[in-house]
C-alpha cells in the first residue's frame, strides 16, 4: 500500500511541498512587513490599525488556505467557521457602545468646560 | 491558487481525506470554532477595552490608572543612566525626598534608562537632574504624558519586547510549516519523513513556548520596569488591566500551543511505531494539524493586536 | 482504522457505524456501568444525577419559600441544625437566604434541567432515534460525563468553605463577586461557583461537539435530516447553540476566576475597594460580564427549552395517533428561535445602563422571538386537533408544557418591552415568567419524558395513576404557586430581597397572605414530587415488563428490545419515511414504523408528504 503513493511521489513530489514552502515564505515577508509597518506607523493609530490588521488577515488567512487546507475543503466547513466568524464580529459589535463608548469621569463636554472656567 | 491545489487524481487527492467528512475531521473543525468563540470573548473583550479605556489611564510618570486630575501640572525626571557610582546617584535621590527609601531608589537604578520619579515641580525636577550629573549619572526632565493605552515602543508605559517576540512569531510560523510538511509526507507514504518532520514541529513548537516562559519570566521577575508600567517593577497580571488582558490571552494561547505540544509527541511516539500511520490511515496527524495551525493562526492575531497595535 | 477511511470514501453522508459489527458489552463492571462508554449508561448517569440534584435544589426553594411567607421566623429543627444560631434567635441570616436562592438558581439550572434534558435524554435518544449503535466519539462522551462530578463536588462543597455558598445569583454579576470581602458567599464559594460552573460547561460543551458530530454522521440509511423525529431536532439545535455559546461564557468564567485568585482587572472597576480591602487598580467593565454571561446565558434558555419542546412533539403526535402537524415550520421554528436566540441577549440588561440604542435592536430581535413561538404553540394544537387523544400520562404532561409554555412565553414579551420592563425588572413578575417556562415549560417536559421513555430506558412500564396523580397535584400545585408571583411582581415585590416586609407598601395583608398561599402551594408541590420519586422508584423494581413499542410509535427507539441491548441494533434499520405516520389511511393499524415502507396504496397528508 506504502509504495504506489511513493511510486508517483517522485514525479509530483515538488508540486505537495512547494505550495506550503511559498505560504511560508509569503508568512514570513509578512511578518518583516508587519514588524516594519509597526514602527513606521507607530504614531499614527489609524493608519497602524488598519494596515496591521490587513496584514493580520492576510497571515491569518495564508494558514488557513493552505495549512488548514480550506483549498481543499468544501462547504461545510465554512458552515462551521462562518457562523463562529460573524457571532464573533457581531458580539463584539454589540458590547462595543457599552463598553468603549462609555463616558469617561470628568472627560464630560461640561465637566471638562468646568474645568476650564475655574482655571 | 488553483495551480497550487493537488490536481484532482493525484495520491494526495484519493487516499487522504482532504475534502472527506470524516466524524473526527467534522468534530475538529466544530471544536475549532468553539475555540474561535473562546478566544472572540477573550480577543474581543480586550478590544473593547482597550477602545474604551480613559485617556487617562496609562502615563509615563505615574502607575496606571493613577487619578491624574491633581497632579495635572507636575513633571518627573528620566534617569537615563545611573554612572560609573549608581549608590550616589541612589543615595541624592533619598536625600531629596522624592524616593520612599534607599531600597526604592536602589530598584530604581536597575531600571535605568527609564528610570522613572514623577510628582515633582520644575523646579525640583531642575534641581534633581543637576543633582544627578553631579553624581556622574545622567537624567532629563520629562512632562507629565498620558495616554489611553501603553504604546508600542513606548518604553516608559510598554514592557513588550517586539524583536523577541516577531523573531518568536517567526519560530511559530515555521512549526506550522513543518507540520503542513508532516502530513504531507505522511499522505505519500513516506513514514519516517512522517516523523522527523513531527519532531521538528515538536522542537519548534517547544521553543516557541520557551521563549515565552522566557518572556514571562523577565516580564514578572527579572526586569524592572518603570512606574508608567507597574508601581512594583513588575509586570504582573494585576498591575493595570493591559498586563491583566496581556497575561491571559497569552497565557491561554501559550497553554493551547503546551497542549499541542503534548498532542504533538504523543502521535509522535505512535508514528514510530510500524504501522502506527500511513498513507491511508493518518487522521490523527491531519487533526493535530488542524488545531496545531488554528494555534498558529491565533497567534498571528495576538501578536498583531497586542503587541504591535 | 481504514474501514473509516473506506466508508465515508463510499459514502458522502458517513456511516461510519453503518458496518454490522456488533461490540459485545463489557465484562467489567466498572468499565460497563460507572466509567461506561455507552451511550444509554451515560444517559442514565446524567438523568439520575440531575434528580438527585433537583432534589437539593427543590429544598432550597422550600426554605426561600418559608422565608418569604414568615420572615424571620425560625424554621423547625433546621435552622437550628443548619443555618442559624442562638445568638441570632435561630432566624435565618440575611446572607444565607442570598445563598438559598444563587444555589437555588445554580443548581436548578446547570445541574438538573440542562443536564436531563441534553446529558440524560440527549445521550440516550440521539443514537437510539436516528439508528446508531453509538455516539461518534463514545469515548469523549464519557469524558463529558465525567466532568460533571468534580462540578457537582465543587458546588456542593462551596456550602462548606468559609463564609459559605455564594451569595451573588445564579448570575454572578461582579464587582459583587470579585469583591472578596463584599460577601460572606463572595470570600471563598464563589471560586468553587466558578470552579463547578466552568466543569459543568466543558462538560455540555464536549457532549455538544458529540451530539452534532453523531446526529450528522451516523445516521441510519435513510434517516434523511428531514425524517428525523423532532426530539433530534430539538437536540440538535440545542447543541449548536452550546457549541456556539457556550465558550464565551467559559472565556467570561476564565476572567472572573483570575480576576478573584491572580488579581486581575477584567470586571473592577477604578480604584475598585469593597469593606477597607485594598483597592485594586481596576480599569475594566462590571457590565461586560453581563454582556459575555448573557451572550452563553440567554441561548441556555433555549437550551434547556428547545429539547423539550422537541420531546413534548414526538409524545403529542404519539398520543394523538396524528402527524405532527407541519414539520417542516416546526423545524424551522426551533431553527429561527435558536438563530434569533444568539441576538437577544441584551433583553437581560435593559436595566444595566445599556447604550440605549443597543436596548432598542435588542427588545426588536426578542419581539421577533413570538413567532417562531407562536408557530410551535399552532402546530402542537393543531397536532392535537381532531386526533384520537390517548390521555397517558406523558400526554397529561405533554400539554401541560404547552400550556404553561403560553403563559410563560406571553409574560415574556412583557418584558420585552424595554418600556414595561422598566416597571417590572427584578420583580416576582420576571420569577413568575422564568418559572413558567423552566418549571411549566422544562420540568413538565421532564416529566413527560421520563413517562415516555422510563419503559425504554429501564424496560418496565411507570403506573399510569401513580403518574396522573403527581400530574395533577404538580399541576394545580405549580399554579398556584406562581401565578400569583405576577400579581406581587407587578405589585412591586422584588426578587431577591430576604424580607418584603422592609418596605411599606408590601406590608399590607394582601401581599402577605398571597406569599403564604404560595408558600403553603410550594410545600404541596414539593411533596406532590415525592410521588414522582416512588413511582420511579417501584416501576424500576416492580413495574410490568415493557414491550419494545408499547406505546406504538414510529421512532426508532422503539424498534429494538426495551431496555436496548449493548448495541442497540442488531441491525442496523433502514428508514423508509418521516417518523409521523399515524392513522395512514388503509392500514389495519394506526402507526407505521419507520423501517416499514410506506404501503404503495397509502394517502399521506400533504404537510409530511
Amino acid at each position: 500500500m506504502n509504495h504506489a503513493p511513493d511510486a508517483v511521489a517522485g514525479v509530483d513530489h515538488d508540486e505537495h511541498r512547494s505550495p506550503y514552502l511559498r505560504a511560508w515564505a509569503a508568512l514570513a515577508v509578512l511578518t518583516l512587513v508587519e514588524y516594519f509597518y509597526a514602527s513606521i506607523f507607530r504614531d499614527v493609530l489609524g493608519v497602524l490599525v488598519i494596515g496591521l490588521v490587513f496584514w493580520a488577515a492576510v497571515k491569518a488567512g495564508l494558514v488557513g488556505w493552505f495549512f488548514m487546507h480550506l483549498n481543499q475543503e468544501r462547504a461545510w466547513v465554512y458552515l462551521l467557521i462562518g457562523p463562529a466568524c460573524l457571532l464573533a464580529v457581531l458580539l463584539v459589535l454589540a458590547v462595543y457602545p457599552d463598553v468603549a463608548m462609555q463616558p469617561v469621569d470628568g472627560e464630560a463636554p461640561n465637566a471638562a468646560q468646568a474645568l476650564k472656567t475655574g482655571s | 491558487m488553483t495551480t497550487l491545489a493537488p490536481p484532482l487524481n493525484s495520491p494526495s487527492r484519493s487516499s487522504a481525506t482532504v475534502g472527506l467528512v470524516t466524524p473526527g475531521k467534522f468534530a475538529i473543525w466544530l471544536f475549532l470554532a468553539t475555540e474561535v468563540m473562546f478566544f472572540t470573548g477573550l480577543i474581543g473583550s480586550y478590544i473593547v477595552f482597550r477602545a474604551g479605556s480613559s485617556p487617562r489611564a496609562y502615563s509615563n510618570l505615574y502607575p496606571p490608572a493613577t487619578d491624574l486630575s491633581r497632579t495635572r501640572d507636575t513633571v518627573g525626571i528620566v534617569i537615563e543612566d545611573a554612572g560609573p557610582d549608581p549608590d550616589k546617584v541612589a543615595f541624592e535621590l533619598v536625600d531629596a525626598h522624592v524616593v520612599g527609601g534607599a531600597e526604592e531608589a536602589k530598584r530604581l537604578m536597575d531600571t535605568a534608562p527609564h528610570g522613572v520619579v514623577g510628582g515633582l515641580t520644575n523646579d525640583k525636577a531642575a534641581d534633581l537632574v543637576h543633582k544627578i550629573e553631579v553624581a556622574s549619572g545622567h537624567a532629563r526632565i520629562e512632562p507629565l504624558k498620558t495616554q489611553k493605552w501603553p504604546l508600542p515602543y513606548d518604553d516608559l508605559t510598554n514592557p513588550l519586547a517586539i524583536n523577541l517576540t516577531a523573531a518568536n512569531t517567526f519560530v511559530l510560523i515555521c512549526s506550522s510549516v513543518t507540520m503542513a510538511l508532516a502530513l504531507a509526507a505522511i499522505r505519500q507514504g513516506k513514514r519516517l519523513k512522517s516523523s522527523m518532520y513531527l519532531l521538528a514541529t515538536i522542537v519548534i513548537g517547544s521553543l516557541f513556548v520557551g521563549v515565552q516562559v522566557y518572556e514571562y519570566n523577565s516580564l514578572m521577575f527579572v526586569h524592572h520596569y518603570p512606574v508608567g508600567i507597574s508601581p512594583t517593577g513588575h509586570f504582573r497580571p494585576d498591575v493595570s488591566l493591559f498586563a491583566s488582558c496581556f497575561f491571559t490571552m497569552t497565557g491561554f494561547h501559550g497553554a493551547h500551543v503546551t497542549a499541542g505540544v503534548i498532542a504533538l509527541i504523543l502521535i509522535f511516539l505512535r508514528s514510530l511505531v510500524l504501522g502506527g500511520y500511513s498513507a491511508q490511515n493518518h487522521a490523527p496527524i491531519e487533526m493535530v494539524g488542524l488545531y496545531w495551525h488554528f494555534v498558529d493562526l491565533v497567534w498571528i492575531i495576538l501578536f498583531t493586536i497586542v503587541y504591535l497595535i | 482504522m481504514t474501514s473509516q477511511v473506506e466508508t465515508s470514501s463510499s459514502a458522502p453522508v458517513g456511516h461510519g457505524q453503518g458496518d454490522d459489527h456488533i461490540h459485545p458489552a463489557p465484562r467489567n463492571m466498572l468499565s460497563r456501568y460507572v466509567f461506561s462508554s455507552d451511550h444509554k449508561v451515560i444517559g442514565v448517569q446524567f438523568l439520575s444525577s440531575g434528580l438527585i440534584f433537583f432534589v437539593i435544589g427543590g429544598l432550597l426553594a422550600m426554605a426561600l419559600r418559608w422565608q418569604l411567607a414568615w420572615p424571620w421566623k425560625p424554621m423547625p429543627i433546621l435552622s437550628r441544625m443548619l443555618w442559624s444560631d442562638p445568638s441570632l434567635g435561630y432566624q435565618m441570616p440575611p446572607e444565607f437566604y442570598a445563598k438559598l436562592f444563587t444555589m437555588h438558581g445554580t443548581i436548578m439550572i446547570f445541574f438538573v434541567i440542562i443536564p436531563i434534558l441534553n446529558g440524560g435524554f440527549g445521550n440516550f435518544l440521539i443514537p437510539l432515534m436516528i439508528g446508531a449503535r453509538d455516539m461518534a466519539f463514545p469515548r469523549l462522551n464519557m469524558v463529558s460525563y465525567w466532568f460533571m462530578p468534580p462540578a457537582m463536588v465543587f458546588i456542593s462543597y462551596s456550602f462548606l468553605v468559609e463564609g459559605g455558598a455564594p451569595e451573588a445569583g445564579w448570575t454572578s454579576y461582579p464587582p459583587l463577586t470579585i469583591a472578596r470581602w463584599a460577601t460572606p458567599g463572595s470570600l471563598n464559594g464563589q471560586t468553587f461557583w466558578l470552579l463547578a460552573v466552568l466543569c459543568a460547561g466543558i462538560s455540555s460543551l464536549l457532549g455538544a461537539i458529540n451530539y452534532l458530530t453523531t446526529i450528522l454522521m451516523l445516521r441510519a440509511p435513510g434517516m434523511t435530516m428531514m425524517r428525523m423525529p423532532m426530539t433530534v431536532w430539538g437536540l440538535f439545535v440545542t447543541a449548536i447553540l452550546q457549541a456556539f455559546a457556550l465558550p464565551v461564557l467559559t472565556s467570561a468564567l476564565v476572567m472572573q476566576t483570575l480576576d478573584r485568585v491572580a488579581g486581575t482587572n477584567f470586571f473592577s472597576p477604578t480604584g475598585l475597594a469593597v469593606a477597607n480591602a485594598p483597592a485594586v487598580v481596576g480599569g475594566g467593565g462590571p457590565i461586560l460580564f453581563q454582556h459575555l454571561f448573557w451572550f452563553y446565558s440567554h441561548p441556555a434558555v433555549y437550551v434547556m427549552i428547545l429539547p423539550g419542546m422537541g420531546m413534548v412533539s414526538d409524545i403529542i403526535a404519539t398520543f394523538s395517533r396524528k402527524p405532527l402537524f407541519g414539520y417542516k415550520p416546526m423545524v424551522y421554528a426551533i431553527g429561527g428561535i435558536a438563530g434569533l436566540g444568539f441576538i437577544v441577549w441584551g433583553h437581560h440588561m435593559f436595566q444595566s445602563g445599556m447604550n440605549p440604542a443597543v436596548g432598542a435592536t435588542f427588545m426588536l430581535s426578542t419581539m421577533m422571538i413570538a413567532l417562531p413561538s407562536a408557530i410551535k404553540v399552532f402546530n402542537w394544537l393543531g397536532t392535537m386537533w381532531g386526533g384520537r387523544i390517548q390521555f397517558t400520562t406523558a400526554m397529561l404532561n405533554a400539554v401541560a408544557f404547552v400550556a404553561m409554555f403560553v403563559i410563560g412565553g406571553l409574560s415574556g414579551i412583557f418584558m420585552a418591552a424595554s418600556p414595561v420592563d422598566m416597571h417590572i425588572h427584578d420583580t416576582y413578575f420576571i420569577v413568575a415568567h422564568l418559572h413558567y417556562v423552566l418549571f411549566g415549560g422544562s420540568m413538565f417536559a421532564i416529566f413527560a419524558a421520563v413517562q415516555y421513555w422510563f419503559p425504554k430506558i429501564f424496560g418496565r412500564m411507570m403506573n399510569e395513576p401513580l403518574g396522573k396523580l403527581h400530574f395533577f397535584l404538580t399541576f394545580i400545585t405549580f399554579n398556584c404557586t406562581f401565578y400569583l408571583m405576577h400579581i406581587v411582581g407587578m405589585h412591586g415585590h422584588l426578587r431577591r430581597i430576604a424580607d418584603p416586609t422592609v418596605y411599606e407598601s408590601l406590608r399590607n395583608s394582601g401581599v402577605t397572605n398571597m406569599n403564604q398561599f404560595m408558600t403553603y402551594s410550594a410545600f404541596a408541590l414539593g411533596a406532590a414530587q415525592i410521588l414522582f420519586a416512588m413511582n420511579f422508584f417501584w416501576s424500576l423494581a416492580f413495574g410490568p415488563r415493557a414491550a419494545a413499542n408499547p406505546w406504538h410509535a414510529n421512532t426508532l427507539e422503539w424498534e429494538t428490545t426495551s431496555p436496548p441491548a449493548y448495541y442497540n441494533f442488531a441491525r442496523i434499520p433502514v428508514v423508509h419515511h418521516a417518523p409521523y405516520e399515524y392513522s395512514v389511511p388503509g392500514l389495519e393499524v394506526d402507526f407505521l414504523p419507520q423501517t416499514k415502507p410506506l404501503p404503495p396504496a397509502a394517502m399521506l397528508h400533504p404537510v409530511n408528504s
